[in-house]
């Protein structure tokens, strides 16, 4: 049915449709000079202890309510303010508000120097000396860590590695565990293909918009559908400051040092020897089953990086008794970034964690 | 609740709904890989063997290349390496003499917005 459209509302729609144009305008020159781009990682942090390039902040609160202490870890390849974006929507904040001592370990910028590090650097060297520091800082005798995509594949292997009271709480998140059903570099790096060497550029690493490329061939329409989406909302104050936040997250990626994401490539993508739990750390085998604290898996179900399939088998493959899956409708990122992450994630991973902490 | 969504972005929807899961897994056969593999191999090449070229190039004219400066950076952050290797090995000792991790490395930085 055709609807006909009295004067005085298509003179209404004419106006709202010049107004929208306006700001489409605006924002869309805001866009392009990244002029008025929101603050990101603004909520007030102490450097408590560093060792090469990684840091261990503490954020500041008076609020600290629950022990243990609440470390998080970020992948690799992306930048650590992802957990604090924007004040109004920064996990770091709701941690906060949720009355948690939380300390994030941000891992720098690999350059030629870090070309070397490979998984035993991460989680036999720094992990460890992170949680002791975390313990002496806040006076405890563990933590509970968050690992969130490569980061939970990092807080794993620690864990299993270093099994032992000092962790008395895990949770990870978008964490592709069973690396056969996940998604990132679909069979560009099978055996007989591209080996991981020749990704690297002269520092020795794999540079960003490598990486980048490699997550883009998962959902290979995602970035033109996100440029439509933008078009399409280019008006709306509320949703561009969102946009262009996430936007220039999505693009400050970082390199992967060379040696761990060739082990990473062999070990974990073609051997997939943690879901496998042949997984060796410094010549020594370790296994998921000697995870015994209590354990959360946090899954994006619409996660095409990290999808159902591949972080499912996670929550009984360790060897916690009190293993937990939530299963969330949205997708990698907006598990932890936006508003449906702070109504639905955030507050059922608070309430995870306070359940298994000590109230002061 | 009536559709908001415009027109053109209706058509978008249907058309990248229709088009998306064939280009998906599209790149995920074989034979993409071979190409993408192929692809990048060529890329490599043709990228070294501009480099070879330059390099002649300012060679001749008594100029460093980006390889000069590639394996200066790589002695500047192999001797790096090893001054951090040292400095870790220290730790290690303090690590076996005082039977815990020292926690001389602790710089307290404010950050505030």
């Amino acid at each position: 049915m055709v609807s006909v459209l009295s004067t005085s509302d298509l003179a209404d729609r004419i106006r709202r449709d010049i107004g929208r144009s306006v700001l489409r305008a605006k924002n869309g020159i805001k866009f392009v000079t990244g002029i008025g781009r929101p603050d990101v990682g603004a909520t007030p942090k102490d450097t408590v202890w560093t060792r090469d390039k990684v840091q261990l902040w503490r954020y500041q609160s008076e609020n600290r309510r629950y022990r243990p202490p609440l470390l998080l870890i970020m992948s690799l390849v992306s930048r650590s303010y992802i957990f604090d974006l924007r004040p109004g929507s920064s996990m770091v904040e709701d941690f906060l508000a949720g009355g948690l001592d939380v300390f994030l370990l941000d891992w720098g910028i690999p350059d030629e120097l870090d070309a070397r590090n490979t998984l035993e650097t991460y989680c036999d060297e720094y992990m460890p000396r992170a949680v002791d520091a975390v313990c002496a800082e806040a006076g405890v005798d563990g933590v509970t860590i968050l690992g969130y995509c490569f980061g939970g594949i990092l807080s794993l292997i620690y864990a299993a590695g270093h099994p032992g009271p000092q962790l008395r709480n895990l949770i990870s998140a978008a964490t592709p565990f069973d690396s056969s059903k996940a998604q990132a570099f679909p069979g560009v790096l099978n055996p007989g293909r591209l080996e991981p060497e020749e990704l690297f550029d002269e520092t020795g690493n794999v540079p960003p918009d490598v990486i980048a490329n490699g997550f883009q061939l998962a959902r290979p329409t995602a970035q033109i559908t996100s440029y439509v989406n933008l078009w399409e909302n280019l008006w709306n104050d509320e949703f561009f400051e969102g946009y262009q936040v996430m936007d220039h997250w999505a693009r400050d990626q970082i390199p992967f040092a060379g040696a761990c994401f060739a082990q990473t490539t062999r070990m974990l993508s073609r051997e997939n020897r943690l879901a496998k739990n042949t997984m060796r750390l410094g010549g020594r085998p370790i296994s998921l089953k000697d995870i015994t604290c209590p354990f959360l898996n946090v899954i994006a179900e619409r996660d095409h990086l990290a999808p159902v399939e591949a972080a499912s088998p996670l929550t009984t493959a360790v060897g916690s008794k009190d293993s937990t899956e939530i299963r969330i409708d949205a997708g990698h990122v907006g598990l932890f970034v936006g508003r449906s992450s702070r109504k639905i994630t955030l507050p059922k991973v608070i309430d995870w964690i306070q359940r298994r902490s000590d109230e002061l | 609740m009536a559709d908001q969504r415009p027109l053109w972005k209706k058509a978008f929807d249907s058309v990248e709904r229709a088009v998306a899961p064939g280009l998906e897994s599209a790149v995920r056969s074989e034979g993409f890989a071979d190409v993408a593999t192929v692809a990048m191999r060529i890329r490599s090449e043709v990228t070294r063997s501009a480099e070879r070229s330059m390099r002649r190039a300012l060679h001749f004219w008594n100029m460093p290349a980006g390889s000069d400066i590639k394996r200066l950076s790589e002695q500047v952050a192999s001797v790096e390496r090893r001054v951090r290797d040292l400095a870790k090995r220290f730790d290690e000792l303090a690590e076996e003499i005082h039977g815990q991790r020292p926690q001389h490395q602790r710089p307290r930085r404010s950050h505030t917005a």
